[in-house]
Parts: structure tokens; sequence; C-alpha cells
């Protein structure tokens, strides 16, 4: 934590702020980007989000008071980002969150940066059918093995209910897929 | 035919197979397992640059001096408008000591006695000579005269 506090006053203080941000950059695109790409689904979009992510927190870091982690914080911003994304995008087309993402998971046989095999993609369809908040969970927990109580800070849900989102969400893309198959 | 060199006209670009590696490192580092995304080859390599072109660190003022330069602000805001206000309110007793001499020096001992209800109070001399706005009746007494002496009331 001492070494967190540390670091965060260097992205505060105007000498060491520039050297801190790369750091910053450097140590969790990646990680942010595929967060990111698994709820907006196409590149370009996660590539907006990301951008937006990253200049919000260095817009931001002095409103960040330490009392949880970095990257716990980002990866919040990351989160409202990419779901205000979706909204924005949806609410232009006139349709929910759910049915954009569906729309843009169709997309996925003939999207050049999608190199899954084909139960990738019946997962990736199956994932798409699932509510807004289930499908977080799911991301969240299946590809990125994240702890409930981590997942519990970002969602600002308890443990509780994100076990049982999660549960809920395997069974829903099972009998999706079992359905597909038969 | 076992040694009959065969040509095959094929050309691949200059240096591609010492490319060939670093490209399939590339393009293995952009694939995130399981989930079937990939990005770009060198997404990351040159995402990184576009978000730091975004950021200005000179144009943002660090937190603590933004916050202290609002505080500031706010302070000296706040001590203005106390000196304003303090200002005013010692121009009106000013201005009513004033009102007060003009009306005992013009009015005769019968009349101030006629009015011995009135109430000698900065609110009242101010109401009743309102119609004289501060900066006027300021400037008429820089010039050592009196609303009476102008005939400032006249239309009453």
């Amino acid at each position: 934590m001492e070494q967190q506090n540390q670091f965060i006053k260097a992205l505060k203080f105007p000498e060491t702020q520039e050297f801190a941000f790369k750091k910053l950059l450097a140590d969790y695109k990646e990680r942010l980007y595929w967060h990111i790409r698994k709820i907006v689904i196409e590149h370009d979009d996660a590539d907006d989000v990301l951008q937006n992510t990253f200049i919000k927190v260095f817009e931001n870091i002095d409103k960040f008071k330490g009392n949880s982690n970095i990257y716990t914080w980002m990866y919040k911003i990351a989160t409202n980002e990419s779901l205000n994304f979706l909204g924005k995008k949806s609410k232009q087309l006139g349709i929910s969150n759910e049915e954009w993402i569906e729309k843009q998971t169709a997309k996925l046989e003939s999207d050049v940066y999608f190199d899954g095999d084909e139960m990738q993609l019946k997962l990736q369809k199956a994932i798409a059918t699932l509510p807004e908040k289930q499908r977080l969970v799911f991301n969240m927990r299946y590809f990125e093995e994240m702890k409930y109580e981590k997942m519990s800070e970002i969602l600002d849900t308890s443990v509780g209910g994100l076990k049982a989102s999660y549960h809920h969400a395997v069974k829903k893309i099972k009998n999706k897929i079992n359905g597909w198959y038969i | 035919m076992g040694g009959i060199y065969k040509e095959s006209h094929f050309r691949v670009p200059e240096s591609y197979f010492n490319d060939f590696n670093q490209k399939i490192a590339q393009k293995i580092d952009s694939i995130e397992p399981n989930s079937g995304f990939r990005t770009p080859a060198d997404y990351f390599q040159k995402i990184e640059n576009r978000i730091l072109d975004q950021v200005d660190y000179y144009k943002e003022a660090p937190p603590f001096y933004s916050n202290y330069i609002w505080k500031a602000m706010a302070v000296a805001s706040v001590v203005v408008l106390f000196l304003v206000n303090e200002k005013t309110a010692l121009d009106q007793n000013e201005l009513a000591d004033f009102f007060m001499e003009d009306y005992l020096m013009v009015n005769t001992t019968y009349e101030i006695a006629e009015h011995s209800d009135y109430s000698f109070e900065v609110g009242n001399f101010i109401e009743n000579y309102e119609s004289i706005a501060i900066d006027d009746a300021m400037e008429i007494r820089l010039y050592g005269e009196t609303p009476t002496n102008l005939n400032l009331f006249d239309d009453e």
C-alpha cells in the first residue's frame, strides 16, 4: 500500500507525472483493453474506450484517494466507460444494450480481429444473450479469472450477488450451447 | 527430371524471413487465450503513444496547485465581498449623518418638534433620501452642498 501511495504521489506531482503515467500505461493497457474488448466486442470500439479510460484516469487522478487499489479504480472507470459507450451506441439506434451486443456478436464471423474457432464463436454468441450484469460477471470470472472480492469492489455488488449472477450465467450459456447442438 | 533445377518465380518481400519470427511473436501476443479476440499487430506498442499524445502534462495544473488556486480565489472573493459590504455600510452611515445634519440645519426647531415621532435612525434617513443615488449624494457632499440647498426635494 505504501508503494502504491508513493506511485499515486508521483502521478500527481508535475516533475514525476509523465514518467509515472507512462508506467501506468505500460503496466495496465493490455489488461484493461481485454476487459473493455469483451464488453464492447469490436476492436475499434475497444480502442476508443481504452483511450477515453486512460485520459479519464489522468484527468481524475487527484480525486483518487488511495483507499482502494489503483488497478481496481481504473477497472471501474474502464467498466463505466464501456457501459456508457454501449448506452450511447444503442440509444443512437433506438435499441437496448443487449440488442446492440447481439448485433455486434453476429458480425464476429467476418471480423478480421476475431480468430476464434466454432466453439469460441458459439460461446461469444451465448454470452451475448445474457443480461448486462451477468455478461460482465461471466467475462470477469471466466476469462479474467478475477476473484469475487475484487469484482465486488469494481461492480459495487455483494460477493453473494456476484456468485448468483455467475451461476445463472453459466447455466444459461450451457443451455444455449446445448440447444444449438441438439 | 530429378536433376532439373526448378525455379518457381515466386518472390517474397525483402527481409521477409528475418522479420517472420517477430511477426509471429507479435501475432501470438495479440491473441487473448480462450476468447478468440485479437488486436492488430503492434497495437499495444502504438496505443501507448496515441494516448500519451493526448495527455498534456504541462497544461494540466498539478492537483494540489489547482485546488490551492480555487481555494485562494474563494477566500479572496469572500474577503472582497466583505470589504465591499463594509464599505457600503460605512457609506450609508456617513450619508445618514450627512442627511441628518441637512435635516437639522434646514428645519426649524418647531418643524423638528412636529416630527417628534420621527425616528432618527440610519434606515429611516436612507429611506427618505433614497431618491438620491448614493454616488450623487457623496458628490454633493464633496462639493460642500446639501440636498436641500440644491432643491433636490422640490418635487415632494
